[in-house]
């Protein structure tokens, strides 16, 4: 069944590029038998990710069967998707509106894979309460205006490129 | 330090010990009892600060140990840090003064002399 296209307007658009051996090189520092090494791993994923990630990530780490390719491109995409995001934002959002990096990374969407296996970015709506302080830009720069992401993600040996629009479906954004 | 502290402790510490020899079964008299207002130690000297820093940028990236590395050095222009390495570097760096930087501070920490800044006025700081 073909889903009816909407019109909708380009507000934003994002890139970003990742070398995936400097992916691994952090996997293979941090993620050996010490404890410590972990515990910073740990904390390093979740400057960036959403709990929903942080999950898949441990799902991919404790089965054996993940191998360390896919979990270096999994990392490698996660990041690359909230630095094209980000950077879509900022295409119409104010800077001094836009919240810290890190708040829009691991609270505001998250990266799925849908069932075809492509990758999907979800707002997340639970983002105007758990943000008490980013309430004004959740509201009037993704409720208000509707804003619906797309997101394309291409990798090729060493490298992971990622690509990510922002289109308002929604009252018009007044800058 | 320490001893200029216990040196102002030490009168109501006496006097305590007076009072609480003759606490079984009686009234404390607080007359003789003086709250002491106990202070943290200094926050670490930014000379300190600095020099650790430095030492935990120089581990982290060991192109960074050979390059000449100061407060003016800037984490991206001078080190050639992107953003995921400046994620990893503060978490470093979060962990050697055992405190965690604010994300909007993140945001603005660009040099070594920002960075250390900051961790000097903070008094959580280790």
């Amino acid at each position: 069944m073909h889903q009816s296209l909407t019109k909708g307007c380009l507000v934003g658009v994002g890139t970003d590029i990742v070398y995936l051996p400097r992916i691994a090189k952090l996997l293979d520092k941090y993620t050996s038998n010490r404890d410590r090494n972990i515990s910073r791993f740990h904390k390093i994923t979740q400057k960036f990710m959403h709990p929903i990630e942080l999950n898949q990530l441990d799902t991919l780490l404790t089965e054996g069967s993940s191998s360390k390719t896919r979990l270096t491109t999994f990392i490698g995409g996660v990041w690359a998707s909230k630095e094209s995001t980000y950077k879509a934002l900022s295409c119409f959002v104010p800077h001094d509106m836009i919240p810290p990096a890190k708040t829009i990374y691991t609270g505001l969407f998250y990266k799925m894979n849908a069932k075809n296996g492509y990758p999907t970015l979800q707002f997340d709506d639970k983002f105007q309460e758990s943000h008490l302080a980013n309430q004004d830009f959740y509201r009037d720069f993704v409720k208000i205006p509707q804003i619906k992401p797309l997101i394309s993600i291409a990798h090729d040996h060493d490298y992971l490129a990622c690509f990510v629009s922002l289109s308002s479906y929604g009252k018009a954004i007044e800058k | 330090m320490l001893r200029s502290i216990f040196r102002t402790v030490t009168p109501v510490v006496s006097t305590f010990r007076t009072a609480s020899s003759s606490l079984a079964g009686r009234r404390i008299c607080t007359r003789f009892v003086t709250p002491v207002r106990l202070y943290s130690s200094e926050s670490v000297d930014k000379n300190e600060i600095t020099t650790r820093v430095i030492d935990v940028i120089k581990a982290f990236d060991k192109t960074a140990a050979s390059k000449e590395v100061s407060p003016q050095t800037a984490f991206h222009k001078d080190l050639g840090l992107d953003s995921l390495d400046t994620v990893e570097l503060l978490v470093a760096i979060e962990e050697e003064f055992d405190i965690e930087i604010p994300d909007k501070v993140a945001d603005e920490l660009k040099s070594v002399g920002e960075t250390v800044e900051y961790i000097a006025s903070n008094p959580e700081a280790h």
